[in-house]
């Protein structure tokens, strides 16, 4: 069983090998390089204020898209998987047909939406509220992680209360729970693993996103994405590109081992 | 109204997409009392039982808890707990958690909770297993917390919805009378709904037999298998061989042709009728003049306890069981007292 296991594995563990663990080693090889010898230069730059604060407003912002991400995700995926399953199937394909969009030009889509003469202060205008500025802040960015990510943030948490026993929720109930206390005791404490999926899904693409910021942002906030992007395209700095992703690489790590150790930490207090 | 009566169902019935499922039914239930309802999968049991603990609405029909109407009460308001089944323990929660969970939604003292966990475990035989996870336990013992759980917020009524369903025979066994102690220990009302004629009969005080959606008997387990009211409950409480016949005068009925002494009365002149007559209780003799009935043996099984043989005769096919074997092929006699022969009116014919 194990041989024929090992003899269908290589060609991923191949493919792994050459697109994942190579430029990986590469990446971290020219982490530690500057002109071809042995620096730690790379990771110095990165520890001054300046670039800190490119971290932790990249952290910051992503935190904040995931919090929302959650808080509309969890009652959409909980209302979706109340409904009968032809229902719940129409819903699931409105869920997914933006992901069939390219990701730029659905991003691209909200700027005439919230530009300065566009859809949405035109009708603040008509309506004599006057002109907001939305496009390039900050709320624009969360906006537009929100809306590219959110369906990686419903698709998990669904699938754990879609297969959730009814029965379960009908216990509580007989035994003297109330709606409230049905979801804070039971739906909740048992779709953690959805949630916990959930959270890392929309964490990591919005921590390390570049595009969204460039487009909705307007370049303002520099994201940590922004960074690496500029260091390998524009400044052609490859070494200091390459330290920056590692410690990207290594927050993302550090973000999944502590939600892994909470949603184990939950299961073993049981 | 009676005085002792804790639950009363009236004319309840309900439709799943235009199938009536639960149609008229009526039933009382006194205090301490174990009330089974007993029916092949589809009788409307299970809907019975799920509008009783509040699960279902009722369409039309009334539901009297200690004589209020319940119907619009939500299940965590009602006095009353169930034992799913198949257990729907909170798999996040360990035992004693799980047993907890209806105190903790009453909000009782937390030292109260730890004694009443203890005392549950105990009842259920379980002791010292408050830590222990719900998926390291085996069936039989889910079982047990299941009904833990529902019995330490001390309801006045309990319902079991097949709980002993996924366990094996043997395990089955050793439940039943854990349960029926459980029950006179507690001193709690239960209903029980299972599809397992063995199982009621052996635990309940009363047994409604369900087909269709409609009670087709009421009784105590030894009025519904000694006389069934008509085919359907013969047939499904335990096995019977069920022959029409001609009841000629009081204490005389013609089956087969033959015609026989018998204990009922009060029919009219040469009504058609059923009789049930139980394989337990037919006579083998040899097939001489005496017999009344002669037929030969087709097949023999053997069923542990004793043989179970099917006899052909000239009107119809018997089943006997016997501690005496006989072989097919055999030509043999038959005959049975006046007290084994059951009579039911034909027009106490299965309602459906």
């Amino acid at each position: 069983m194990k041989n024929r296991f090992n003899r269908y594995a290589w060609p991923y563990a191949l493919w792994a090998g050459l697109i994942i663990v190579l430029p990986l080693l590469v990446i971290v090889a020219f982490s530690f390089t500057k002109d071809g010898s042995f620096s730690l230069d790379g990771y110095k730059l990165f520890f001054t204020p300046l670039y800190l604060q490119v971290l932790f407003k990249s952290l910051d912002l992503a935190v904040k898209a995931t919090l929302i991400c959650l808080l509309v995700g969890y009652p959409i995926a909980l209302l979706i998987s109340r409904e009968d399953s032809r229902r719940k199937n129409t819903l699931m394909l409105l869920l997914m047909l933006p992901m069939w969009i390219n990701f730029l030009l659905k991003t691209y889509a909200w700027r005439p939406i919230l530009g300065n003469t566009g859809l949405l202060n035109s009708i603040l205008e008509a309506i004599g509220l006057g002109k907001v500025q939305f496009l390039y802040t900050e709320g624009a960015v969360l906006l537009g992680m929100v809306y590219n990510f959110i369906p990686f943030m419903i698709l998990p948490i669904l699938s754990v209360l879609d297969k959730m026993d009814y029965k379960l929720i009908e216990a509580a109930r007989d035994l003297g729970a109330d709606n409230r206390r049905v979801f804070f005791k039971v739906i909740l404490p048992l779709s953690l693993p959805g949630i916990i999926s959930g959270i890392s899904l929309v964490f990591m693409p919005s921590v390390s996103t570049f595009i969204i910021p460039v487009i909705l942002g307007g370049g303002q906030d520099m994201l940590i994405g922004n960074l690496i992007e500029r260091q390998f395209l524009k400044v052609g700095n490859w070494n200091f590109g390459s330290s920056i992703s590692v410690i990207l690489m290594l927050v993302i790590l550090s973000t999944m081992i502590i939600l892994s150790l909470f949603d184990r930490e939950k299961r073993g207090e049981t | 109204m009676k005085k002792n009566e804790i639950l009363r169902i009236a004319g309840l019935t309900k439709s799943y997409s235009g199938q009536r499922v639960v149609d008229q039914i009526s039933l009382s239930i006194d205090r301490n009392e174990f009330l089974t309802l007993l029916g092949p999968s589809g009788c409307g049991k299970t809907t019975t039982l799920r509008m009783v603990g509040g699960f279902e609405t009722p369409d039309s029909g009334e539901i009297f808890y200690e004589n209020q109407i319940i119907n619009a009460i939500p299940p965590y308001r009602r006095n009353i707990n169930t034992v799913f089944q198949n257990y729907a323990l909170f798999p996040h929660l360990n035992v004693g958690d799980n047993i907890a969970f209806g105190l903790r939604c009453s909000k009782k003292q937390e030292k109260e909770i730890r004694l009443k966990i203890g005392e549950m475990l105990e009842l259920v035989n379980l002791p010292g297993f408050e830590k222990r996870s719900i998926a390291s336990l085996s069936g039989g013992q889910q079982q047990r917390i299941a009904i833990a759980r529902a019995l330490v917020n001390e309801p006045g009524l309990l319902l079991l919805d097949e709980p002993l369903g996924a366990l094996d025979l043997k395990l089955r066994q050793g439940m039943q009378n854990e349960l029926k102690r459980i029950q006179k220990q507690v001193g709690i009302t239960f209903i029980y709904v299972t599809h397992d004629q063995e199982e009621a009969l052996s635990m309940s005080d009363n047994i409604a037999v369900m087909n269709g959606g409609r009670i087709q008997q009421y009784g105590t387990p030894v009025d519904i298998y000694n006389e069934p009211e008509n085919t359907f409950v013969a047939d499904f409480i335990g096995e019977s061989n069920i022959i029409p016949g001609i009841m000629k005068k009081d204490f005389l009925v013609s089956l087969a042709g033959v015609d026989f002494a018998c204990v009922d009365k009060g029919f009219r002149e040469n009504e058609n009728i059923n009789a049930v007559i139980r394989p337990e209780d037919i006579i083998i003799s040899s097939p001489d003049e005496k017999a009344a009935l002669r037929g030969k043996v087709t097949s023999t099984i053997f069923r542990g306890v004793h043989w179970e043989m099917t006899v052909e005769t000239d009107h119809t096919t018997w089943l006997i069981h016997n501690t005496v074997q006989a072989s097919p092929g055999d030509n043999i006699g038959m005959s049975f007292e006046p007290d084994a022969i059951h009579i039911m009116r034909k027009d106490r014919e299965e309602q459906v």
